[in-house]
């Protein structure tokens, strides 16, 4: 017979337990600059609340840090400990900060999300050009390229591209330009009669077209914030 | 003898496929060539009653696919126009049995005995449409003069362009002609239906045959006749017309490309005027 018993805390039966909990911790941003410099915030900091932080566990964001200011690490580490903190773990950016904070006996945060290498080249490859026309239900994605169809798209197709969208004929679907985050992407379109268009994610259904521009040949493109129609030249 | 598939598909319900096929097909046979129909809405058997030979099918599609009977047993002969013969579909089998092997099993056996084979497709796009316009060679699209049936013309053809055996083997693509059915001139002049010019500019296909509303069609339906086989009624001169045409333009092997609406309709038009449809090229004249 199985008696089901609440989960018993760490005894001498099991010496260990790894827990998942969520504490709360006081995060200390460093900026990019000399150790003398921090010594100078921290003691204008701390100037009034001396005690209040001492045996404090403190998590180092030194995200802010470029690889050439690894060395600078271990001494602001030693600093803060001086002034009773006590670094437990950080967060940065660079290969070389994370190795010599890993050095200075810190843990690593673990990270919620992938870090993104915003630097990244913008890949860009030939056209994608399309001959027949677009027909309802079809979807087309023209992947780090432009699109270019040489004919019209019918209600109900999809046109999507990471570049920009050309449509030698009726555009009479949705146009999605700009897909990988490129602000600088155009829709052009001989005769424009789309259902929905979007540059970089921000999108315009046909219901909230400026006027003017139904059957009209059309370039729209993202200026401050909001998309722009103009004429095509 | 290598036959030409034509496949008869809309997207949309109702708007004339099953008496396109009767009648298209009646036409063909008409001008001397042998024809088969095919029915391929199985389970919604349809074209037997339009053709009039209901009474007469013994076994369908599935029985010659089975092997439960040969092809010379499954298909019926018309009475009245030589050299056209139906072949049935069960109306009693699960759709799922139509399998492409079934279906290519069929259609070697029907290529070696007709000239056109036309496949009447059912509505929608599932199994029973893309099973229907898989072995095609030359699709008819038929639409309505109103917008759902134009949008699911479109969307059929997007279809046919991905999935029928020449796309899929990279032969050349199936040469589409669309048939606009239920036509009224009055109505597209007062605004409630869509002109022949919106049509086009929207499905930018070779427009084979435009055939008017008319009481006869429904007429024809009910005695289970083919449209086409009255020559005297609007219907039957526009399907009559439209073999005429659909025979030229295959004949001297004219390219498909997707020309502009008024040269599709020029086209049309020159085939109309061989036959001298007098009543017809005065009402079409003006939409050209």
């Amino acid at each position: 017979m199985t008696i089901s018993m609440p989960r018993p805390a760490a005894s001498t039966d099991t010496p260990l337990r790894l827990r998942g909990k969520v504490h709360p911790f006081l995060t200390v941003e460093i900026a990019d600059v000399a150790v003398q410099e921090l010594d100078k915030a921290l003691t204008a900091r701390l100037a009034s609340t001396a005690g209040l932080f001492r045996h404090t566990p403190a998590i180092l964001d030194l995200t802010a840090l470029p690889a050439s200011s690894a060395p600078r690490v271990a001494d602001a580490v030693a600093l803060l400990r001086q002034r009773g903190l006590v670094p437990a773990a950080f967060k940065a950016n660079s290969a070389e900060v994370e190795q010599a904070a890993l050095a200075s006996g810190l843990g690593r945060v673990m990270e919620a999300e992938p870090r993104q290498n915003l630097s990244a080249e913008r890949i860009r490859r030939p056209p994608v050009i399309v001959s027949e026309p677009v027909r309802s239900g079809q979807r087309i994605y023209a992947a780090e390229a432009d699109l270019i169809v040489l004919h019209s798209v019918s209600p109900g197709a999809q046109l999507l591209a990471d570049g920009c969208i050309h449509v030698y004929g009726t555009l009479r679907g949705s146009a999605s330009a700009g897909l990988g985050d490129d602000a600088s992407a155009r829709i052009f379109a001989k005769i424009f009669d789309a259902e929905l268009v979007s540059i970089a994610g921000l999108y315009l259904g046909a219901d909230d077209f400026p006027a003017g521009w139904a059957k009209r040949p059309a370039q729209i493109s993202l200026a401050d914030g909001a998309l722009r129609f103009g004429p095509l030249p | 003898m290598s036959a030409t598939v034509i496949t008869v598909t809309s997207g949309k319900g109702g708007v004339g496929k099953t008496t396109t096929t009767a009648a298209f097909g009646a036409a063909l046979a008409l001008e001397g060539h042998r024809v088969c129909v095919v029915d391929f809405d199985m389970g919604l058997r349809n074209l037997d009653l339009v053709m009039g030979v209901e009474k007469r099918v013994v076994y369908d599609f599935l029985h010659v696919a089975h092997g439960t009977a040969n092809l010379s047993q499954a298909l019926v002969r018309d009475k009245r126009v030589p050299n056209l013969f139906l072949l049935a579909t069960s109306q009693t089998a699960d759709k799922e049995e139509l399998t492409h092997e079934a279906i290519d099993h069929v259609m070697n056996l029907l290529r070696g005995e007709f000239d056109y084979i036309l496949c009447d497709s059912p509505a929608g796009i599932e199994h029973g449409a893309m099973m229907a316009l898989h072995h095609a060679d030359h699709a008819i699209v038929v639409c309505n003069p109103e917008m759902t049936s134009v949008r699911d013309a479109d969307r059929i053809m997007g279809y046919i362009a991905a999935r029928s055996r020449r796309a899929q083997a990279g032969l050349s693509p199936v040469r589409e002609h669309l048939v606009v059915t239920r036509y009224s001139e009055e109505r597209v002049r007062k605004g409630e239906m869509l002109s022949l010019e919106t049509i086009q500019d929207i499905l930018v296909m070779p427009l084979l045959a435009v055939v008017p509303e008319s009481d006869s069609v429904l007429r024809s339906s009910n005695a289970g006749r083919p449209a086409s086989l009255d020559g005297k009624t609007d219907a039957g001169r526009a399907y009559r017309a439209a073999a005429k045409s659909f025979l030229a333009e295959t004949r001297h092997g004219i390219a498909q490309s997707y020309r502009a609406p008024q040269m599709a309709g020029a086209g049309f038009l020159s085939a109309l005027t061989e036959t001298a449809q007098r009543g017809l090229l005065r009402r079409l004249f003006r939409h050209a």
